[in-house]
């Protein structure tokens, strides 16, 4: 399996309330770095139209956005039934990988959430929905992310 | 699906190994901890009610460890929920193995049943344990209670869990008692917001 489908540029973890509480940056961004108000803001119009989108379905019980497509990124976004979100920004696939692509976004985004139980849940200083600061969560996502 | 996950593991130089403890140890940093909370609290319905409570607490961030480590599990409903609480979290979590039955009829078209029962035999947090005389209304595993509880509450579900029958008061088998108060599935956004 080739690991270098996905680049992941960034990530970002919401609470069950829209609130941001961890985001980072994988990759130094050439232009239009993003500020921490921004990324707030961000964070919390994504949980905001995640949410409201689930009411378009026709179907109750559906399930919601999975992935944003852009010329130059896709966003691809994992919604926890505990009500946390995650959502990474990664490269644009070559058009004959699509499928393999979105299916390793979602492996990614998997492991990020099993870090974030393992480490961040674990840690009986962490207060939970508060914003992430745990160096074992920071170190694991190096491990997992970087290159 | 979950073995690829396994792999997926950060190996950082920073990062603890997995040593698995002696559960001895665990079950008797447990039995110490009631032994302190029955000698903090006047009487044993406090001690029974702080179990609960710290089960709870713990059961809210457990869910997550469960659910990103255990993949496929299903949870949309209540008897899905109590299912995989009982198969699998009971097996991965505490190591033993778990029936559940007893399911409630179903109360109105659709809504499947609202209470069940969860079945073991085994409880390793019992293992060195007799409840002295004085102690009969003490339910030392309480906090188990409070973790299943708590664990359904992140995903929506309100229930309330009681011990029904104790091994540790001679019963044949230990029995808890789910029973769904309210299933509210999310919570965003809300409808009573202007």
């Amino acid at each position: 399996m080739s690991a270098s489908l996905v680049s992941v540029l960034s990530l970002y973890v919401i609470n069950k309330s829209g609130g941001l509480i961890y985001n980072r940056d994988f990759v130094q961004r050439a232009a239009g770095r993003i500020d921490v108000s921004d990324a707030m803001r961000l964070g919390s119009i994504w949980f905001s139209l995640h949410a409201i989108a689930a009411q378009l379905s026709p179907t109750p019980n559906a399930k919601t956005l999975k992935s944003l497509h852009a010329d130059t990124f896709h966003l691809h976004c994992l919604h926890v039934p505990s009500g946390t979100t995650f959502f990474i920004i990664t490269n644009v696939p070559a058009p004959n990988q699509a499928q393999q692509h979105a299916q390793r976004a979602a492996d990614v985004l998997q492991a990020v959430y099993a870090a974030y139980a393992k480490y961040v849940l674990r840690n009986p200083f962490y207060e939970t929905e508060m914003p992430i600061r745990c160096e074992l969560f920071d170190a694991a996502l190096s491990a997992l992310l970087s290159r | 699906m979950s073995a690829r996950g396994a792999s997926n593991a950060p190996r950082g130089s920073q990062l603890p190994a997995q040593e698995k403890v002696s559960n001895e140890l665990f079950t008797l940093t447990y039995g110490a901890m009631v032994r302190q909370l029955l000698h903090d609290f006047e009487t044993v319905e406090e001690v029974n009610a702080e179990l609960d409570a710290m089960g709870a607490r713990i059961g809210s961030r457990l869910v997550d460890d469960f659910l990103a480590n255990a993949q496929g599990v299903r949870c949309a409903d209540f008897k899905s929920a109590a299912d995989s609480v009982a198969r699998v979290g009971f097996r991965s979590l505490l190591g033993v193995t778990a029936r559940v039955g007893a399911w409630s009829e179903t109360s109105d078209a659709g809504s499947g049943p609202s209470a069940c029962s969860i079945y073991f035999e085994e409880n390793p947090i019992t293992d060195f344990v007799e409840l002295p005389r004085g102690l009969e209304e003490l339910s030392y595993c309480n906090v188990l209670c409070g973790v299943i509880r708590g664990a359904l509450e992140q995903i929506g579900m309100h229930v309330t869990v009681v011990v029904v029958k104790d091994m540790l008061k001679g019963a044949d088998g230990n029995e808890l008692r789910l029973t769904l108060k309210e299933h509210a599935a999310e919570t965003y956004p809300f409808k009573d917001d202007d």
